[in-house]
């Protein structure tokens, strides 16, 4: 009602604002259209449509989706492919939460050290996953590598095993390889996190008489909470997205015995190594890694405004 | 809702529709832009003549060689002044991918290393690629049919590429480290055990192995279960419909490697390629599986005198001789929209020449197809000699990778499975079968 009695000159500096705004976020608008929304948009065409190497030759409607869970061997590698996304991301995750909270915590106590000490912790997570990935082969090598050998010299000999080269280790080695290079991240934004709660708190809780673990259970967790459940988003993300590093330690199958095969390996397989159709079966499962994800986004961002309420 | 929300929302339902079409535009319009293209490329009169200099970029998957090929180029170059050729070589796992990229946008090559058999289909198909014929191509007449078979298209028959060499698979051996303990290369099963044995108890590991580089199971399951499922009379039987994997030959070729996995490395399902080459260049294992592409890298490696014999067949198998395996590495096509299609074209012919067939042999190292050439390098020769006699074409590779799954992914998997993961021979065996049933029909 206001906007339709408004005057000619308010519509006019409300026009003109927009038009300014519009102009500003269009070479965004641009490269995010270009870079992101063109190819997610792409890639649901193209697994409607049956291709034949580089070109679509007809519609195939749910053709590919249905290749995905009848084709032989992909529909049995899809369920366990999946699984052990979602295994690696509750790996990912405990570990990621708990130990980027102790490190936070713990660089909060130390005011000399403080920017070193991120920096250093910080430092895997620039490098490439796939160098982390041959790195650690490398380390946990059991013919060459240094893990084996000084294992052996001290004595220990019997504790190591090829982590990387048994199903029923690998994919628990692999996502602490992956905490490893990732913890930097929990720990700066748990460490941010703590930083803004006000000291005032701390010493109201210290009068009111609460021991160091209430302090920490009432007043710490509440307070990290929504930080937590950011990383738990990005992690979950980063969980089924997951590529180079299964990749560098375990090859396009996912060795030892598909212990490390997950959804992006599998995606690599239908998508490039199979014939013809590779495009449209491999956008379809695309597709698939999209709508699970998306899913999950909403469903925790659901659940966060929910426990908001009571928390 | 308010004027501002009706037209943010028709601004992005707009947005998103235009965005949809385009995706579906762009798709369908790069294929009838192709076909287009491949259908007349092979009569088109292009302008460039050879009398303007050129330079023709080759693509293919051996960034290593990639000194060498220009060496070898230069040798067209030599006797074709205007045509420069400069070789570019990508990462194998991530070549298929880059050519498809490069054939289908503006920056593709001018030629093509083409994979061979059913690998190169996909390209034939969206017509990437240019035909040759013995008008074009004369010297292709005399190529003998399974190996230009590498470059035909198997819906229209027709030849895509000249192909250039073949790959040789077998058993190679550390020379210096068998003489020291006294070992000849095996001929028969027992002698094999026999020499493992030793170089067990010496303190050698007797083979190098490793289960995490998916592209070269396949491979070791040819070297090793050639002979035990009968080579080229299992081939024919299998495409003509009489037998199945399933069937005892083709189960006793996992069971074979189930058999050697006491002489190889401890722990090797945790080795990946370049763990399992630095152990046999290192001296730390006698034996490796591989192929004749493999030897230089060897020899640069520290491998002095380096040896090769083919896996003997052990007892109950197929073939009662060994087998060397053998494929063709691929071919060289022309990209149907470089805009060099006359000097593309005498650049294919040469390499239907001799030159072209001993420079591939002496700068490269390979196995050359053109008649009447040879390798050079003395362990090549004596592969290729033993493979002329005791032939068997890689299954998978050539004949079965056609439809999705391909053989070689199944393959790939049964081995590891057999190997790291306990499955048994038999059910190994079943699960190609069953990949292979839902697209492969024998021709009866």
């Amino acid at each position: 009602m206001l906007q339709s009695t408004a005057t000619m000159h308010g519509v006019t500096t409300r026009w003109s604002r927009h038009a300014w705004a519009a102009i500003f976020i269009l070479p965004a608008a641009l490269i995010y259209g270009a870079f992101i929304f063109y190819p997610l948009v792409a890639t649901v065409v193209w697994g409607f449509l049956e291709w034949n190497g580089t070109s679509a030759v007809s519609f195939a409607g749910f053709g590919n989706f249905r290749t995905l869970f009848t084709l032989y061997p992909f529909n049995t590698q899809l369920f366990s492919a999946v699984l052990h996304n979602i295994v690696f991301f509750l790996l990912s995750i405990i570990v990621q939460l708990l130990f980027g909270l102790i490190l936070a915590v713990l660089l909060r106590a130390r005011a000399k050290s403080r920017v070193f000490l991120q920096a250093i912790y910080t430092l895997p997570f620039m490098m490439s996953p796939i160098i982390v990935g041959y790195l650690w082969n490398l380390i946990l090598n059991p013919i060459f590598g240094p893990v084996y050998e000084a294992l052996h010299a001290t004595g220990l000999g019997n504790l190591y095993a090829p982590w990387l080269g048994q199903s029923s280790t690998a994919l628990v080695t692999l996502s602490l390889i992956s905490s490893w290079q990732s913890i930097g991240l929990p720990m700066l934004l748990f460490y941010a996190a703590l930083s803004t709660i006000p000291s005032e708190i701390y010493e109201a809780a210290k009068m009111d008489g609460c021991t160091g673990l209430q302090t920490f259970r009432w007043i710490i967790l509440p307070l990290v909470a929504p930080t937590a459940a950011v990383l738990t988003l990005l992690t979950f993300v980063a969980s089924f997205n997951l590529f180079d590093l299964p990749y560098a330690v375990g090859g396009v199958n996912g060795a030892p015995n598909g212990a490390l095969d997950v959804a992006g390996l599998l995606f690599y397989r239908l998508a490039f190594t199979g014939t013809g159709n590779g495009l449209g079966v491999g956008s379809a499962m695309a597709t698939m890694i999209g709508l699970i994800l998306l899913a999950f986004t909403t469903a925790l961002l659901w659940y966060r405004r929910l426990a908001e309420r009571w928390v | 809702m308010t004027r501002n929300h009706i037209r943010t929302m028709a601004a992005v339902i707009v947005s998103v529709g235009a965005l949809v079409v385009s995706a579906c535009s762009s798709s369908t319009g790069a294929s009838s832009a192709n076909t287009s293209g491949g259908a007349t490329g092979s009569q088109q009169s292009q302008a460039s003549s050879t009398d303007t200099p050129v330079t023709l970029t080759v693509w293919g998957w051996l960034p290593d060689q990639a000194s060498a090929f220009n060496g070898l180029f230069a040798k067209f170059t030599a006797t074709h002044p205007n045509i420069k050729v400069q070789y570019q070589g990508y990462p194998v796992q991530n070549y298929q991918t880059q050519l498809n990229a490069g054939l289908s946008g503006s920056n593709g090559p001018d030629i093509a290393t083409l994979q061979a058999y059913g690998g190169l289909q996909p390209n034939i198909d969206s017509g990437s690629l240019v035909a040759i014929t013995d008008k074009t191509v004369p010297g292709i007449s005399a190529f003998p049919t399974p190996i230009l078979d590498a470059a035909r298209s198997t819906k229209s028959g027709g030849i895509y590429g000249v192909p250039y060499a073949v790959q040789d698979l077998g058993v190679f051996y550390n020379e210096d480290i068998f003489a020291k303990y006294n070992l000849k290369a095996p001929t028969t099963w027992d002698e094999f055990i026999q020499a493992c044995e030793t170089l067990k108890k010496a303190g050698v590991i007797p083979m190098s192995w490793e289960s995490k580089d998916a592209n070269a199971q396949p491979r070791k399951h040819e070297t090793m279960g050639a002979a035990v499922y009968g080579g080229p009379s299992f081939t024919s039987d299998f495409l003509a419909g009489k037998t199945k994997m399933t069937d005892k030959p083709f189960v006793d070729s996992f069971q074979v490697m189930k058999d050697i996995m006491p002489y190889l490395p401890p722990d090797f399902a945790a080795l990946d390629d370049p763990g399992e080459q630095t152990l046999f260049t290192s001296g730390k294992a006698a034996m490796v599986t591989g192929g004749v592409w493999q030897i230089d890298t060897w020899r640069q490696a520290g491998v002095k005198n380096l040896g090769f014999f083919p896996m003997p067949p052990g007892p109950g198998a197929a073939s009662d001789h060994p087998l060397v395996t053998f494929y063709v590495d691929g071919s060289f096509g022309i990209n149907s929209k470089s805009p060099h299609q006359s000097a593309a074209l005498e650049l294919l012919n040469w390499m239907t020449t001799k030159d072209f067939g001993n420079a591939i042999a002496t700068d490269v190292s390979m196995i050359p197809v053109v008649p009447g050439t040879k390798p050079t390098d003395p362990l090549v020769q004596e592969i290729n000699a033993i493979q002329q006699k005791e032939s068997n074409t890689f299954l998978c590779y050539a004949y079965l990778n056609g439809g999705s799954p391909t053989c070689s992914d199944l393959v790939s998997h049964a081995v590891q499975d057999v190997m790291t993961g306990g499955m048994s021979p038999a059910d190994a065996a079943a699960s190609v079968q069953k990949g292979l049933d839902q697209w492969f029909a024998p021709k009866k």
